[in-house]
Formats: structure tokens, sequence, C-alpha cells
């Protein structure tokens, strides 16, 4: 389980988050959903240790992390997976080499080992005899899938998904849904997913969490999202104009 | 009517005299405070230059050692740098060769251009234009990639598999750029050197046998090994502001293609920089 303690984060004189408390379950998928720059990528930043907060404590499997140094960050960062906005894929390598990646630095398996276990990955992810294709040559879905696999490669505690479906059409993105959906069954990992995709969010999600100017003004099921009258979520997920929202142009 | 034109003019100076005044002020106060902010953000930068460097040498100390990155190094920074050094160490020897031999002709002195053009390539071209040209080639290459990496969040995915990025990205490129320098450098001078054997023997006929006694007799052992670890020192420079460069790059096409420009500028300048003290130094 990840928690989120009074969290506060400024960069220079912007206040970005504002005393944050926030829990994402284990064995769940947590969506976090929001306005560009209401802060949802910060928050993964918080939790993979690139950056640290203000004031406030993240605790990450009843440890506070206020208490690791860098060593103990990189360690800890194996119990991770993440799924990058465009999914960061090593354009020098091609997939089977991204995919392995984390095996190679982390493991001491035999090659023939290795490839065995980016096979899997692969299956899982529905990508099969594309593991010698350059990055460069793959589709936006088959990024986000390697991407995907490359995360879920260690077989890691907790896996963080930076807008999935950015980027990606509406079928592509049901795809994408759908691979979440099936590969937390199957792993049972603790899921993170940053969106502001509505359709998305509610066809994969367990809980929903809305960020509004650095502070949480929803945290709850899918359900009570849908039937929530909080102003500011009915704003946003019907995408109106009028509300409560500070719209700037 | 008269009085008005007047007033307009009366008001014209007086808004004159006001942007002036207001121009000196400004320009009294903007004058500090511009060459403060600039001492402050250059010591920043070199601190921040030297915590990073610090880090790369450090990580090279500590497991794991990436023996493949380091070979793949090799080859970019030495392998793929042949042509322009074969053709650029041919050229330097061939031009200097002839320059020199006209002039020491005036001397009755020719003979002295096999000795004079191998002391010269050994103990100062040699280093400094194989470093300016494999500079211009590689530091941009790597500003290039890592800038890259930075902008498309490469790096980022790195630390999120608990991989060391200064481990991972500089330090087989610091290490390979220092070890391969030398015998780039090696490679310059012997090519230089035939080039001179070309121009001074076959083009100009002057005698082979004083030729190579003059070559024995200007170039000690020293004067290589000097060299040597001058084009050693070069290739660290050019290696680390290239992974400087391309480590802080910000923005997107637009912040890698300022990486790769200021890599190669500013490592040209250092490496010129750093040859005169050294070269200081060592003579």
């Amino acid at each position: 389980m990840i928690r989120f303690e009074q969290v506060t984060k400024s960069f220079g004189a912007q206040p970005i988050l504002n005393g944050v408390d926030l829990t994402f379950p284990k064995g769940k998928i947590s969506v976090v959903i929001g306005r560009s720059g209401a802060g949802k990528s910060v928050i993964l930043k918080h939790v993979m240790g690139f950056i640290k907060p203000d004031n406030g404590k993240i605790w990450i499997g009843g440890e506070d992390t206020s208490e690791w140094d860098q060593k103990t960050w990189r360690h800890n960062r194996k119990r991770f997976g993440m799924l990058f906005q465009d999914s960061a894929l090593f354009d020098s390598m091609d997939v089977m080499e991204n995919v392995a990646f984390p095996l190679r630095e982390h493991t001491h398996k035999s090659e023939e080992e290795i490839q065995t276990l980016v096979m899997e990955k692969l299956k899982l992810v529905g990508l099969v005899n594309a593991e010698k294709k350059a990055t460069t040559d793959l589709s936006g879905g088959m990024r986000k899938r390697v991407g995907l696999a490359r995360a879920i490669a260690l077989d890691p505690e907790v896996v963080l998904f930076d807008e999935p479906s950015s980027g990606l059409d509406p079928i592509v993105t049901h795809v994408i849904d759908q691979l979440i959906l099936d590969t937390q069954a199957q792993t049972g990992c603790t899921y993170v997913v940053i969106s502001h995709d509505m359709a998305s969010a509610y066809r994969i999600a367990d809980k929903i969490t809305m960020l509004y100017e650095g502070k949480v003004v929803f945290d709850d099921t899918t359900q009570a999202a849908q039937n929530t009258d909080n102003p500011l979520v009915r704003q946003f997920v019907e995408g109106q104009l009028n509300g409560p929202f500070n719209i700037y142009y | 009517m008269k009085r008005s034109i007047f007033g307009v003019k009366a008001w014209v100076a007086a808004s004159l005299e006001g942007l002036a005044q207001t121009i000196r002020e400004q320009s009294y106060r903007q004058v500090p405070e511009s060459v403060g902010r600039f001492s402050i953000h250059q010591v920043l930068t070199l601190g921040r230059a030297g915590f990073l460097c610090a880090a790369a040498v450090a990580a090279l100390f500590r497991p794991p050692f990436r023996w493949r990155l380091f070979t793949k190094q090799l080859e970019f920074i030495g392998n793929k740098s042949l042509v322009v050094i074969t053709l650029t160490g041919f050229a330097v020897g061939a031009i200097l060769s002839l320059q020199l031999a006209h002039t020491l002709r005036n001397f009755g002195s020719e003979n002295l251009v096999g000795g004079v053009v191998a002391l010269i390539m050994a103990r100062e071209l040699g280093p400094l234009m194989a470093a300016l040209m494999i500079n211009g080639r590689v530091a941009s290459a790597i500003a290039a990639e890592i800038g890259t990496m930075r902008v498309t969040e490469q790096i980022d995915a790195l630390e999120s598999m608990a991989v060391d990025p200064v481990q991972y990205l500089l330090s087989p490129r610091l290490v390979a750029g220092t070890l391969i320098l030398p015998v780039m450098t090696m490679i310059f001078n012997m090519i230089g050197m035939i080039a001179c054997w070309l121009v001074s023997i076959v083009l100009l006929q002057l005698d082979e046998g004083v030729f190579f006694a003059k070559i024995d007799d200007f170039v000690g052992i020293a004067e290589i090994l000097k060299g040597l670890i001058k084009s050693s020192i070069f290739g660290f420079i050019l290696a680390f502001i290239g992974c400087y460069k391309g480590f802080y790059t910000r923005g997107g096409a637009q912040g890698v293609g300022q990486a790769t420009t200021q890599a190669v500028v500013i490592g040209s300048v250092v490496i010129l920089l750093t040859d005169y003290f050294i070269g200081a130094f060592l003579l």
C-alpha cells in the first residue's frame, strides 16, 4: 500500500501539491484524474522518488520514504514498474532488448532464461513475433505494450502508468485498458494510473482520485465517482465550460 | 497656437530627458545585477559540472562493470573516427612539410623537415588536431544521443528501473574517450609522417637518410609521451563536455540542437585553452 500524508510540493513560487492525503490500496487499480497541471504526474514522481516532498510523508509498504537515502531508493525501485507517457523505450535497442533490459541489469539469469521470460511478457501484452522489431517501427499502441512488458518484466509489486491512453485512438485505448485489467488480474500488482480520459478511468479503476489545484477533491470508488454530485467532478467528467473550475485559455 | 507648439516642444524635451534619466538609472542598476547574475550562473554551472564529473568517475569503481558498453564506446569514438583522422592527419603532414621545406630552403636547411614535422606532430599538432577532429564528431553525437534520451524520458526510465544513469551513460564514455584518444593521436601522427615522407622524399627529392636521422635526433620517447598524456586529457574533456551538455538538456528538439552545438563549441575552446596550460607545464 502507498500512502501520502499531508504532502506539499512547490516548484519555485508555484505550489503543485497542497496537503495531499491519499492512499493507493494494495492489489487494486487506482486512477488519479485531474486537469493538466493539477499535479498528477508529480504524484508519480514522488512515488518513484524522483522528487521529494517539501512537507509531509509518503509511506510505501509501511515504510517512511523520508528516511530512505539514494541507495535505498534505487534498491526499492526494483519493486516498481513504470509505463511512461510516450513509453520511453530505448531507441538504440530492439523490442527484445528493451524488455530484457531490467532482467539483464538486476538478475543473474542465463540468456536462455531471459529470452523465455521476455517472450512470456510479450505474449502477456499480446505482442508475438515482434521481438526483433526496432522500436522506431512500432505504432503508438505497440510502443505502450512493449513499455508495459518492460514495466512488468521484474514482476514488480507496483506498476505506475503515466497517461497510458495519451496519443491513442479510442479503440487502441480500449485495447490498452483491457490489457491493464488482464495483466493486473494475472499479476495481482498494485496499479496506479494517471489519466484524464474519463471513459478509460471508468473502465479500469477500482478507485478514482481527483486532484484540483494541488488538493484531493474526490477520492472514492468508481461507482461513487459516477454518481457523485461534486460539482468539480461533474464538470470534469462532462467537460463543461461553466462550473467551479478556474479555466485559463 | 504659438504657445501650444512651445508646450509640445517642452513636453517632448521633458519626456526625452525623463527617458534618458530612466535609462541612466536602469543602466547603473542593471550592470552590476547582470554581472552578478552571470557570475552566479557560471559558478553554479561549474559546481554542477564538477559534481557530475565526480559522480561519473566514482561510479567507475563500483559494480556493475558494463564492459559491453565500454567496448561499444571505444568502437564508436575510435573506430568510427578512423577515416576523419586518416584524412586530416595526411593533410596536416603534407601541408606542414611543404610549407616548412619551402621556408627552410631559404636557410639551406630543408633536410630538417622530417625532424621538425615529427617534433611538431608529436608534441603539439597530433594531440590537438586529433582531439579537435574527434570533438567535432563525437562530442556532438554524445550530446545529441544523451540529450534525446533526456527529452524523451529515457533517462527517467533508466532511473525507474533502478539503474544509475550517470554510471550507465557517462562512465563508459569517459573511460573510452580517455583511453582511445592517445591511440587515435598515434595513428594521426603516423599518417602525418607518411605524408611528410611522400612530400619530402618522393616529391621534393630530399635525402632520405638525413630525413630519418633528423627524426631520430629531434623526437625522443619523452616527446611522444607528453603528446599522449595531452591527448588522453583531451579525450576525457571532449567526452565529458558532450555528456554534460546532453545530460542537462532541457526542452525538445531545439534543446537537443543547442546542446549539440554547445558541446562542440565549448569542447573546442576548452581543449585549446587546456592545450596552452598543459604545454606551459610540460615544456
